[in-house]
């Protein structure tokens, strides 16, 4: 048990602490709308009507989504864009998917290589693009899920407010949704493309997002 | 190995089933 959770501590403590702040934003959550409410003059609701609100389904999908688009972009620009000096990088002049030997794929895959990269063909194909493939994937779904809750809680304040409701067609073209989405794609790209390039300045001792301490800026794709 | 398998399986479910659950919430309060 002791060995499980020592070799799979980053995995689980941001696990443990996701599912933490998830139920913190639920709290807190329910404290805002009742407080909207309350100024509103209406009724305030409980923890579990809150938990089962578009408000809150909204409110989580909306972040979601823009996590997994900043991963899907970072995995998939990282093959062909580069940042000279950074541990997010491939050297200059790597840029591109690389090739067989350098993927370790079919004839120069080693005997403990995952199945589909030594057989190669679609499920190798499918295989060496799995991790941008999941995020995207990922996006997607919850981008989707955004739009679904996003509309089904628009349309609660707009009956409240005493307006027409929208379909989830007018919805995904409404400024309420192109506001959500935005907002946090913008911070996203910004942590992003920040990180990229603090990296080839700063030093994190000990982490494996850093560079050895006494790295020269210009050592690219070098990290602890 | 097999204990990353659990913990990658577990996000997964957590994942999936956190968005089929929100899906679910905004197309039963239309």
């Amino acid at each position: 048990m002791r060995r499980f959770l020592r070799e799979n501590g980053l995995s689980l403590a941001f696990g443990g602490l996701f599912l933490l702040t998830l139920a913190g934003q639920a709290v807190a959550g329910v404290a805002d709308y009742n407080e909207q409410q309350a100024t509103r003059q209406l009724p305030g609701i409980g923890f579990w009507q809150y938990i089962t609100s578009s408000s809150y389904a909204a409110d989580v999908t909306e972040n979601w989504q823009s996590e997994y688009l900043q991963f899907f972009l970072y995995v998939v620009a990282t093959v062909w864009l580069v940042q000279r000096g950074s541990t997010e990088s491939k050297k200059v002049g790597e840029e591109g998917p690389g090739d067989d030997k350098q993927e370790q794929v079919g004839e120069h895959a080693g005997p403990d290589a995952p199945k589909p990269a030594i057989e190669g063909g679609f499920r190798g194909l499918v295989y060496s693009r799995s991790l941008g493939l999941l995020m995207g994937f990922i996006f997607l779904c919850s981008w989707g899920a955004q739009s679904i809750a996003g509309r089904a809680n628009y349309n609660v304040e707009q009956l409240r407010d005493l307006q027409d409701p929208v379909t989830w067609g007018q919805y995904v073209v409404s400024s309420d949704f192109w506001n959500r989405t935005l907002q946090n794609w913008q911070s996203e790209l910004l942590a992003v493309g920040s990180m990229a390039i603090f990296a080839v300045f700063l030093r994190q001792r000990g982490s494996s997002e850093s560079k050895p301490v006494g790295a020269p800026h210009e050592a690219t794709g070098v990290s602890n | 190995m097999k204990g990353a398998g659990a913990v990658f399986a577990a996000y997964l479910v957590v994942i999936f089933g956190g968005l089929a659950y929100f899906t679910v919430i905004g197309l039963l309060q239309r």
